[in-house]
């Protein structure tokens, strides 16, 4: 069936004005609002704000830049332009000013490209990337994140033998961190890797122990963590250690499944001398 | 005058026929339109708030519970001297994720719906509902004067809110609150117990009682002629069954491999575990869960795997059936539509001292960590979302919550609220141990096993075909899962960068904002154990390809 020349004209017209629709029109782009809907995971949204924000001049541009390149590296749909882009503003920020905020936030970022979104991630590059940051900014809060991302791909770019060596070097991070998140979140690394690893519960029960002291939050990792430490300690002959955390499970977390199992062994070991 | 025609007859009463169904269908039309201008122009001279909750529970009791809840409501707000009008909207089970799904993206929402993990992803959830969180740390006011005065709302909850859909574990923040609990349990037709036991019979405690009591309830059909089966089964409340059987036999077996020190192999550990060869469908465990189905599943519904929900509850409420294995939401519907009394009772399950299945179990499951049920959400775009929020606060105090759970005859899921008496077999087991695994090991595995799981309750020679066909399809399908489940981490590992990008430039706006803190603290947390993993399998899963 042929539609006649005029109609045709119309729903073409039609078409066009409806795509024409499907894409937001921001007339005031606003970047903290851009970094609001970015931290709510509103991705598109928040691209669209900077990336207006941009085209219109408006805000900071290194800031605006940034709040661009960190969405478009999980912008959906994923594809290779998106990324080739997010990784030039980074650059950008990088080779502008290196020690401003945005520059250090582009370090870790383009770390983290070179890590995990790539197509082709480069474990090597992305190393280097974020060692380079702590050589420069070891006491900036971004820096500090970038510690435990350090340890995992030592550990892991490593055979199995050589990996206690790599938990032993990483010991010299911990005098970096001043932030008690990051050195809760350093020994949390620390003891879930050595935990992997026969002849290193010793350094896992330490590093749990040291995380626990400072305060986990999330009550289902505190509860992860209290066990593992009993259960290690248990292993390592520990068995007054064992004790004390096992009861610190069956208090603290009377909801959990696996605390009637911890008050049957419990009565267990007190049976066994 | 000539008679008409027997065509021109037909042709008649097609032509009146068709008038007919014209003028129903006008008819309908015009009385669907005229309610739409009576409901617009109510509206228009009425400005009462109006909160709508939308919902999918048309068991029996839900609708009261809710009325109720909103009956008591809008009369302690007109104590107070405020109007407001509770409207409630329940929509069949089978249309609720669509009709929902337009609602919210038309802008045009309830005020309260309640949702479900496929309803709301992570995605949606951002999009479309407004988090709970900041409101949740303050105490509940209608819990003022009762034993959960001064708590903070979240802590008034039985589970603390951490189930997976009230929690979202991605977006760090609290998008529902749950109204009750379920939990599973045997319902028997007290009658027909009397008759085939005795009328001073006692309630099987054990598993060998409970085998008993279906192997006389055998003996009773055949001794009577009657046809009366020991358990109603269906493709719907058989792997209710299945998985507490399976895992009851898997127990002893989760925890010998475990390597992480948490006694919480996760699915993803035990898959691999399996393409290690560290266990096997021949291991001792397994073989005897498959035993364990094989005696069970003799005792329900012939060809239960081919059935629907409604022909097992028919069965059961036909009397043709002695036992169903179903969930507290089904008690209203199966105790008040029945002509015989209905009783209820856990399901026994072999213990450590069980001479047959013991040598794998360690008996009873906890249900301590059931998860608050029935969540209701806020969509951003619903009006009055004060008065909204405030009816939630309302009906998940103390005494709303109470009200709820009498009228509903479901469990309630506020701490401290009594449980009634006619659902306090259904009160939460909290002594017990965890579960162990069933072979549902991820998507394909499961797919796989459910295909091949009719050869269990064969007769012929059951575990052995059901062995050696499982082993053929297992290997392929934990692949398949495995690999899937790395491309899901790396997705994860990635999809945080944004929202903690964001939330780490926000920081540095806003230094001390503890709520930005906390979610930094999780992301990082969440996203290093996510790497772990990903790195970990991905080698494991390197050593054990072909």
């Amino acid at each position: 069936m042929r539609f006649p020349q005029q109609m045709r004209t119309w729903l073409a017209a039609g078409c066009a004005l409806m795509m024409a629709g499907c894409g937001r029109q921001i007339e005031k782009p606003d970047p903290a609002k851009g970094w609001e809907q970015g931290s709510l995971l509103l991705v598109k949204e928040a691209w669209e704000e900077f990336d207006a924000a941009g085209e219109k001049g408006v805000g900071n541009p290194r800031e605006v830049a940034l709040g661009e390149a960190v969405m478009l590296l999980t912008l959906q749909p994923k594809v290779q332009s998106n990324l080739d882009e997010a990784e030039t503003h980074l650059r950008r920020l990088i080779e502008e000013k290196p020690d401003d905020d945005p520059g250090i936030f582009a370090a870790y970022f383009l770390a983290r490209l070179k890590q995990v979104h790539d197509f082709n991630p480069n474990l090597d590059e992305a190393l280097k990337l974020y060692e380079g940051l702590i050589d420069r900014h070891g006491g900036h809060p971004v820096a500090q994140a970038a510690v435990a991302k350090i340890i995992i791909l030592r550990y892991f770019s490593k055979p199995a033998p050589e990996r206690a060596a790599v938990l032993e070097e990483a010991e010299n991070y911990r005098r970096l961190l001043a932030n008690p998140d990051a050195l809760r979140a350093f020994h949390g690394v620390m003891g879930d890797l050595a935990l992997r690893l026969d002849g290193q519960r010793q350094r896992a029960i330490d590093h749990y122990l040291r995380a626990y002291e400072l305060q986990i939050p999330n009550s289902e990792s505190r509860a992860t963590v209290v066990l593992r430490i009993a259960r290690l300690a248990e292993a390592e002959g520990q068995i007054d250690l064992a004790r004390q955390f096992y009861q610190k499970f069956v208090a603290e977390f009377e909801r959990d499944t696996r605390n009637y199992w911890v008050r049957q062994h419990l009565k267990s070991m007190e049976k066994t001398p | 005058m000539t008679e008409p025609h027997a065509g021109e007859k037909s042709a008649r009463g097609e032509r009146i026929m068709n008038a007919i169904g014209f003028g129903l269908i006008g008819v309908c039309f015009v009385i669907s339109l005229c309610q739409v201008f009576v409901t617009a122009f109510r509206s228009r001279l009425d400005d009462t708030p109006v909160v709508r909750i939308a919902h999918w529970q048309l068991e029996a009791g839900i609708r009261q519970g809710i009325d109720r809840l909103a009956e008591e409501y809008e009369k302690a707000l007109a104590e107070k001297g405020k109007k407001v009008k509770i409207e409630q909207l329940p929509i069949p089970e089978r249309i609720y994720g669509n009709w929902l799904l337009t609602k919210l993206v038309g802008g045009e929402a309830p005020e309260i719906v309640e949702i479900r993990a496929e309803i709301a992803n992570v995605d949606r959830l951002a999009r479309f509902f407004t988090p709970l969180t900041r409101y949740l740390d303050e105490p509940n006011p209608y819990n003022a004067g009762t034993p959960l005065e001064g708590k903070p709302w979240r802590d008034t909850f039985l589970d603390a809110l951490q189930g997976t859909v009230t929690y979202s574990k991605e977006l760090l923040d609290y998008y529902a609150v749950g109204f009750n609990m379920f939990t599973s349990r045997v319902y028997y037709n007290k009658e027909l117990f009397a008759e085939i036991m005795g009328p001073d019979a006692v309630l099987p405690r054990t598993f060998d009682e409970f085998v008993a009591l279906c192997e006389a309830t055998q003996a009773f059909g055949k001794r009577t002629g009657r046809t009366v089966v020991p358990i109603a089964g269906s493709k719907y409340t058989a792997p209710i069954l299945i998985q507490r059987l399976m895992t009851n036999q898997t127990q002893k077996l989760k925890i010998a491999l475990e390597t992480k020190y948490d006694l919480r192999p996760s699915e993803e550990d035990l898959a691999l575990a399996y393409l290690e060869g560290k266990w096997s469908l021949r291991d001792p465990d397994i073989q005897s869960g498959l035993s364990l189905l094989n005696g069970v599943g003799r005792h329900m519904t012939k060809g239960f795997t081919q059935l629907q929900r409604e022909d097992s509850a028919f069965a059961f409420l036909q009397g043709r059936a002695l036992m169903i294995l179903t969930g507290s939401w089904d008690v209203k519907s199966l105790t008040e539509e029945t002509t015989f009394p209905v009783g209820v009772f856990p399901l026994p399950l072999p213990t450590q001292h069980d001479a047959k299945y013991g040598a794998f179990a360690f008996g009873q499951v906890s249900e301590a960590a059931v998860g608050t049920g029935t969540p209701f959400a806020l969509p951003r775009d619903g009006k009055n979302f004060d008065v909204a929020l405030d009816f939630l606060k309302f009906a998940t105090s103390y005494h709303g919550n109470r009200i709820f759970a009498e009228e509903s005859g479901w469990i309630p899921a506020v701490a401290k609220v009594p449980v009634p008496e006619r659902v306090q077999a259904f009160k939460p087991i909290v002594e017990g141990f965890d579960s162990g695994f069933d072979l549902n090991l991820g998507p394909e595995h499961k797919i796989s096993y459910t295909q091949n799981q009719y050869l269990v309750f064969e007769e012929f020679e059951p575990l052995r075909r059901f062995t050696e066909k499982q082993e053929q399809d297992s290997r392929d399908a934990l692949l398949m899962d495995s690999k899937r489940r790395l491309k899901d981490h790396a997705r994860n590992a990635q999809r945080f960068d944004s929202p903690l990008g964001a939330l780490m430039w926000l920081r540095s706006q806003r230094p001390g904002d503890r709520e930005l803190e906390r979610k930094i603290v999780e992301i990082l947390g969440r996203q290093n154990g996510i790497e772990i993993v990903l790195y970990e399998s991905g080698e494991r899963l390197d050593a054990v390809k072909p």
